[in-house]
This record gives C-alpha cells, sequence and structure tokens, in this order.
C-alpha cells in the first residue's frame, strides 16, 4: 500500500519534471551517486531511500578510523587520502565475504555500492595530515 | 538642515533594508550552540560543530573539569588500567578547537526564552541547544539500596568515578575464596555487554590472583545482547556451561568441563532477579534466594540523566522522545536531546551512538543554519567487548530511518562469527583495546 503510494507519487515526480522541460531518461539514469550532495537533489523531498551523503557516511568511520580518517598510532587503517578504487574495493571485498575481517565486514553489509563510491570519494579527497 | 537629515535617515533605511539579510546571516554564522554535557555526545557535537564551522559560538556546560571516561572503565577492576588512565582532558576542546567551557552544574531550561541557568545563577541563552546527560542511575530501584550506600559500600561504578576505584579495591582485597555477586541491570541500559564483560573480566582475574573466589551473575533478564559469543568465549576460559536453551546452537564447539566454573549466571527464569538487598549481612536477595557475599556490585535500573527531567524533556518511559530525523526533542523547540538520554529505537545506549549522533546533530544544526539540506541520517554503533583479557566480542551496527519511520539496522550479522578463528578473536581484543584509543581521539583530541 505504502510502496505503491510511493510509486505512484515518483512516477507523478518523473512526469512533472518531464513537462517541465528536464529529460527523464537524464533524469532517471545517474540516479543516486550523481545527486549525492549536488544542488539538484537538495530541491527534491529528501526521503528516507535517498543514500545519505559521502561527508555523512564518512562520519560514522571516525570512532575508529580517526577524524575525517586521519589517524595516529592505532591498529585501525587510516582512510584520509586512501585513493578512491582501493577504498571501494576494499569494503566491497569485505561485504561480499571475499577479504576476511572482524567487524568490517558486517559494518559494510550496511551500504550499497553507490554508499561505497561516495564515501571512498570523500575519503579521497582528504588530505593525509 | 531639515531635508539633509530625511535624507540621511532615507538612506540610512534602504541601507538598513539592503544590509539586513547580510546582518542575518552573519547573526546567523556566530550562532549561539550550547550544549549540556561533556560526555562522549556533548564533546563529540562541540568538536564536530566547530569543525563544520569556526565560526560557531559553542558553550559546553559540564560540572566536572575533566572526563572520566566509563567506556573501558571495567579494566580498572582487573587492574588492567589504573584510574588515572580513565581521565580525559579538555584542553584539545577548549584550545585546540575553541569551544567554551562552563565548569558548572546545568539547573533549569527556559524554552519560551532560550535560556539555561546554571546552579551557580549564570544565564546562557542559545540558538539551539544540545542536551547529551548521559543515565541516571536508579539506586531506589533496589529495596535496601541506596546513593550513599553505593559510594560508601556497595558500589554500582556504572558511573566511573569514586565508585570504581572502591570496588576496584574491594574486588583486589577480597578474601580468599570470597564471593563477587553482580546484580546485572533490566533493560534498557547504558553498555548492554558491560556487566558480562565485567564478570568474566574478574573472573579472569581471581583465577590468577584469588582462585577459589566465585563471580555470579544475578540477572533480571534470560539473555543478553552478546550473549552466544560471551558464553562460548566463558566455556573455552573458564569451564563455563551454558544454559540448556543455548547449548543446541553451541553444541558442536562447547568443551566438556569437569570442574564446577567459578562464574555463574542466574538467569530471571533461574530465579537471578535482585529484589533486595540487606548491606548489613552483605546479603542479595533475589527471586530464587538468598546469596551471601563479600563484595556486591549493584548494577541499577536507569532512566534519562537527571538535566533531562529538570529540563521537561523525559516522557513516562524516563528518556526522552525525539524526532528521528533530527534528533530534536520533540517536546521543545530548538532542543536536541543525544546519547543514553535519547528515545533511539533500535540503537543501543553506547559510546559509539552518542557518538554518531552528536555528529549527526552538528550536520543538522550547521546544515540547517546555512540553509542547506543535511539530507538522509546514518548512524553506526560498534561495541568491543572482552570474555577475557585476548578474547574479544564485538557487536557492530549501521541504522538508518526505516519505512515505519523508525531507526533500523541495515546489516544483518552483527557478532563476532560462532566458528571466529582464534586469530579473528584475539585481534578483537587487540581492537578494543585499539578502539579506545581512536575513539577517544575522534571525540576529545
Amino acid at each position: 500500500m505504502r510502496l505503491h503510494h510511493l510509486t505512484l507519487v515518483l512516477i507523478g515526480l518523473v512526469f512533472a519534471i518531464g513537462l517541465l522541460g528536464a529529460s527523464a531518461p537524464a533524469f532517471a539514469a545517474p540516479a543516486a551517486p550523481a545527486a549525492v550532495g549536488t544542488p539538484a537533489a537538495a530541491t527534491l523531498p529528501p526521503g528516507p531511500k535517498a543514500p545519505p551523503s559521502g561527508a555523512a557516511m564518512a562520519q560514522t568511520c571516525a570512532g575508529c578510523h580517526g577524524t575525517d580518517g586521519r589517524l595516529h598510532a592505532a591498529a585501525f587503517m587510516p582512510l584520509a587520502g586512501m585513493p578512491k578504487a582501493q577504498l571501494a574495493q576494499a569494503m566491497r571485498d569485505f561485504r561480499d565475504g571475499k577479504r576476511p575481517s572482524t567487524l568490517m565486514g558486517h559494518v559494510a553489509q550496511g551500504f550499497s555500492n553507490g554508499e561505497i563510491d561516495a564515501m571512498a570519494s570523500y575519503f579521497a579527497a582528504v588530505k593525509p595530515e | 538642515m531639515n531635508s539633509r537629515r530625511q535624507f540621511l535617515l532615507a538612506s540610512a533605511t534602504a541601507l538598513g533594508a539592503v544590509a539586513f539579510p547580510a546582518i542575518a546571516r552573519a547573526g546567523q554564522a556566530s550562532a549561539r550552540i550550547v550544549i549540556v554535557g561533556g560526555g562522549v555526545g556533548g564533546a563529540t557535537a562541540a568538536k564536530y560543530l566547530k569543525l563544520a564551522d569556526p565560526s560557531l559560538r559553542v558553550t559546553v556546560i559540564e560540572k566536572n573539569p575533566v572526563y572520566i571516561r566509563p567506556y573501558g572503565s571495567s579494566e580498572v577492576l582487573n587492574a588492567h588500567v589504573t584510574m588515572q588512565d580513565l581521565r580525559v582532558s579538555y584542553d584539545a576542546l577548549r584550545h585546540k578547537h575553541g569551544v567554551a567551557f562552563v565548569f558548572d552544574a546545568a539547573k533549569s531550561l527556559d524554552p519560551v526564552n532560550k535560556t539555561v541557568t546554571t546552579a551557580s545563577g549564570k544565564v546562557l541563552g542559545y540558538d539551539k541547544l544540545i542536551v547529551s546527560p548521559g543515565i541516571k542511575l536508579r539506586y531506589d530501584s533496589l529495596p535496601g539500596y541506596s546513593e550513599q550506600l553505593a559510594d560508601s559500600q556497595v558500589p554500582s561504578g556504572w558511573i566511573a568515578g569514586a565508585q570504581t576505584a572502591l570496588l576496584a579495591k574491594q574486588l583486589q582485597s577480597m578474601r580468599d575464596g570470597g564471593t563477587f555477586v553482580l546484580a546485572a541491570p533490566p533493560n534498557p541500559y547504558r553498555c548492554p555487554p558491560g556487566p558480562y564483560e565485567r564478570a568474566a573480566l574478574m573472573t579472569e582475574w581471581f583465577s590468577k590472583h584469588n582462585p577459589r573466589a566465585k563471580v555470579i551473575i544475578a540477572d533480571p533478564k534470560d539473555s543478553f545482547v552478546t550473549d552466544e559469543t560471551a558464553l562460548l568465549g566463558w566455556n573455552r576460559l573458564y569451564g563455563f556451561q551454558p544454559p540448556a536453551e543455548y547449548r543446541t546452537k553451541l553444541a558442536a564447539k562447547l568443551q566438556p568441563s569437569t570442574q564446577p566454573c567459578a562464574l555463574e549466571w542466574i538467569q530471571a527464569k533461574a530465579g537471578g532477579t535482585p529484589q533486595r538487598l540487606d548491606a548489613k549481612t552483605m546479603t542479595l536477595h533475589t527471586a530464587g534466594g538468598a546469596i551471601k557475599a563479600d563484595v556486591i556490585n549493584i548494577i541499577p535500573a536507569m532512566v534519562a540523566g537527571q538535566i533531562a527531567f529538570d529540563f521537561g524533556l523525559t516522557n513516562d518511559s524516563g528518556f526522552c522522545p525525539v524526532h528521528r530525523a533530527t534528533f530534536e526533542s520533540t517536546l521543545h523547540k530548538d532542543v536536541y536531546v543525544i546519547g543514553d538520554s535519547s528515545i533511539a529505537d533500535v540503537m543501543p545506549k553506547s559510546g559509539f551512538s552518542a557518538n554518531t549522533q552528536a555528529k549527526w546533530v552538528a550536520r543538522v544544526i550547521t546544515d540547517g543554519l546555512a540553509g542547506r539540506d543535511p539530507g538522509t541520517p546514518v548512524w553506526e554503533n560498534t561495541c568491543y567487548a572482552l570474555a577475557g583479557k585476548d578474547y574479544g566480542l564485538f557487536v557492530a551496527d549501521v541504522f538508518k530511518i526505516k519505512d515505519d519511520g523508525k531507526i533500523g539496522r541495515i546489516n544483518k550479522a552483527r557478532y563476532l562469527p560462532l566458528d571466529a578463528t582464534p586469530a579473528q578473536i584475539r585481534l578483537s581484543a587487540v581492537y578494543q583495546q585499539a578502539w579506545i584509543q581512536a575513539f577517544t581521539q575522534d571525540i576529545f583530541a
């Protein structure tokens, strides 16, 4: 019931944007990753299904991996400045059980590919100290 | 003259009209954020607010000039660390991040005029208020128990401080072959694996220093968060035999034991529920009978910190209802409640929860002041715990708001796997220690 309603609203939205002159496929295709943090995303109602921003997700890592991924003298991997592809692959491998871990596999289960990419972009842009 | 004055007035008005939005923006940029409580939640919020916008005027009201961290504080009891090791300075927050501190007790809230008054009569105005008062221990929830007894004879030590030191002294000097009883708390409470970690660490310590000593957990519950992995660890380390309902699942992994285990867990259904304390005879009366002990540690029922009650932020549950997407109180506008005092659905009352809630609220506030949308919230929790000094356990969670509007867990697996290798178990204990260090840095450095 709820889902059905949401679908109708979404279809309506896409249709309305189409009417306004924006191309519907272009809106639908890049969906999540491209929309994160762009001004265009802010004009849409956020909704619980929208992915969190890379920065918001990165903050949840900091309790172990250091503020902004900058970490001194601890057993965990500092994430600041890690190349995007390396971090994104590590998270996918943890999540899919291809790389053994203690709890990183569990944490990685909480994130989609798009979310992992957004997080990895965030950390790649942080200057390690 | 007259016309000149009129001209000046007119231009001043025009100037005013033009300048107003700029002034308003400047005013917002230096908004006053008051934070009540300098624990994990409050200190994290202060640091992350200043990182996001150094121009914010952030003031923390905290009654203690030094923080005594509760996470990892049971390691004072088994002499792994000292009370000194629990002390965390506010210096970096003050001098590196520019957070102002008022070392005083917060007394009352005026949500209409948006002020907080302290015990010494200081009045602080705010644009946004963050309240992170932790928990209040309901010493009166167990007949025969009181705060006075907790401070002098039967410590709780669940808010780290003098009671932690007292309990450590009692345990380390307990008579040869004595009995240590730990009364576990009812749900919900701060640090869900904590009481069981404490009992296990003392069992391990006694095995070396007081080998005939006994440890008994009297529990008003039948289960706890990390129970399966903890019970398996206790079996391996102390010869513990888990209750029947756990044996099926753990069967293949359990080791038989020939000796009675020094550690006993009395579930509610076995009569473990604490009912009354007789401090004179050092007896804990439970639903199943009386337990005479040499050292008793009562971890009583908990509600939101007293400040949450004084500020009118609690509901009938004794905790604080908040809008999930922002952690703004449903009872007072522009007041945010984070950490143990907030009602956050399946998020445990842990330091890690408070830490990620604080960061989210800092984002909600700074984005709100700048007219930006903070987007979709996400939170995490990681609790490391020990079954023994070198035997680590954990629970790990990622949270979002689910379709029912409540905070729900996204990941499926949460615990150390039951078939974890010895290396994973040992590494979890290494990470438990590393986490204390990294977590403290993220909050206070």
